[in-house]
């Protein structure tokens, strides 16, 4: 057990160690988990199914941190990609208008 | 743990899970019970233990596939039954179902027995333990979950941080800064309690 150092002093070290024997002795008059304890529990798991990596969320923990540079380095030259579509798309644009001033190629109201 | 030598080892029911005989993680719970119970059953309110164990071991089921067995299936269920525990008081703490209790002159009394300096020579570690309990769950009442679960492991159970880190799945630095803020917690709580008893 540790002890409570510069912040405290020698009254909570005492302290901590009686509620220490208090904490160590949660549970210690408890019996045995009952027969029927356990067929709840192996009721519930067959009701799950077998175990699918899909269901395991720390795995999907796992594989999204270990994604997450990827999907930034993708999002960054997604970006830039756009970037430069949306630049091209403007000149194109502009070169119609350029061209065809009235707009004849474009715009068709009837 | 010490298993017989024709009883197959964890790794081999594990394999035996995944591969879809479900029945043989019967044979899991039967040899983590008593472990997963001595974990809950400090951690939790009494009545609450059987839930919590039954919780641990169906989490501990679903992510089967992800025990890649570089710690054992034992230190890695008492990580799964330790988060379980931990997930219980994070609930409760939001759904504001912590009873708030207040402190009996029995309790004022075995405070100030437990804190004086010749405490030593009258005090009966054996006896009162109950009003040591409920003074445990008074202190802890005031504490968030998070400060909770590193008193107990840190403080009461011994645990370096490492160990406490791995088992919450916290980092060391996280470990070492709630640990030092709990215990400065923990510390005003009892001595606002005891100067409260002095003024009384």
């Amino acid at each position: 057990m540790k002890t409570f150092n510069k912040p405290c002093n020698g009254k909570m070290d005492r302290l901590t160690t009686r509620l220490a024997d208090a904490y160590h002795s949660k549970g210690a008059n408890d019996g045995p988990p009952t027969e029927k304890w356990r067929q709840n529990v192996m009721r519930s798991i067959r009701q799950i199914g077998r175990p699918e990596e899909k269901n395991n969320p720390e795995r999907f923990g796992y594989l999204t941190w270990r994604l997450a540079p990827v999907a930034a380095v993708l999002l960054l030259l997604m970006s830039i990609w756009i970037k430069q579509v949306d630049d091209t798309l403007e000149f194109q644009i502009a070169g119609l208008v350029v061209s065809d001033p009235a707009q004849t190629d474009v715009y068709h109201p009837f | 743990m010490q298993h017989q030598t024709d009883a197959p080892i964890d790794t081999e029911i594990i394999r035996q899970v995944l591969s879809g005989d479900v029945n043989a993680f019967e044979t899991l719970i039967a040899r983590y019970q008593s472990h997963v119970f001595a974990i809950v059953r400090r951690h939790v309110p009494r009545d609450m233990a059987d839930d919590m164990a039954q919780d641990a071991f169906i989490r501990a089921y679903q992510g089967l596939s992800g025990f890649t067995g570089k710690s054992g299936f034992k230190s890695w269920l008492s990580g799964i039954a330790i988060r379980t525990c931990y997930d219980f008081w994070r609930k409760a703490y939001r759904m504001k179902e912590v009873p708030v209790s207040q402190l009996t002159d029995a309790h004022r009394e075995w405070l100030e027995n437990a804190i004086s300096d010749d405490a030593a020579a009258i005090f009966d570690k054996n006896g009162r333990q109950s009003e040591a309990l409920e003074i445990l769950d008074w202190a802890m009442g005031q504490l968030s979950a998070e400060d909770r679960m590193i008193v107990n492991l840190i403080y009461f159970e011994g645990l370096s941080h490492k160990e406490a880190g791995a088992l919450l799945e916290w980092s060391i630095p996280n470990v070492k800064i709630r640990s030092w803020r709990a215990r400065k917690k923990l510390h005003k709580i009892f001595m606002e309690a005891q100067e409260k008893n002095r003024g009384a």
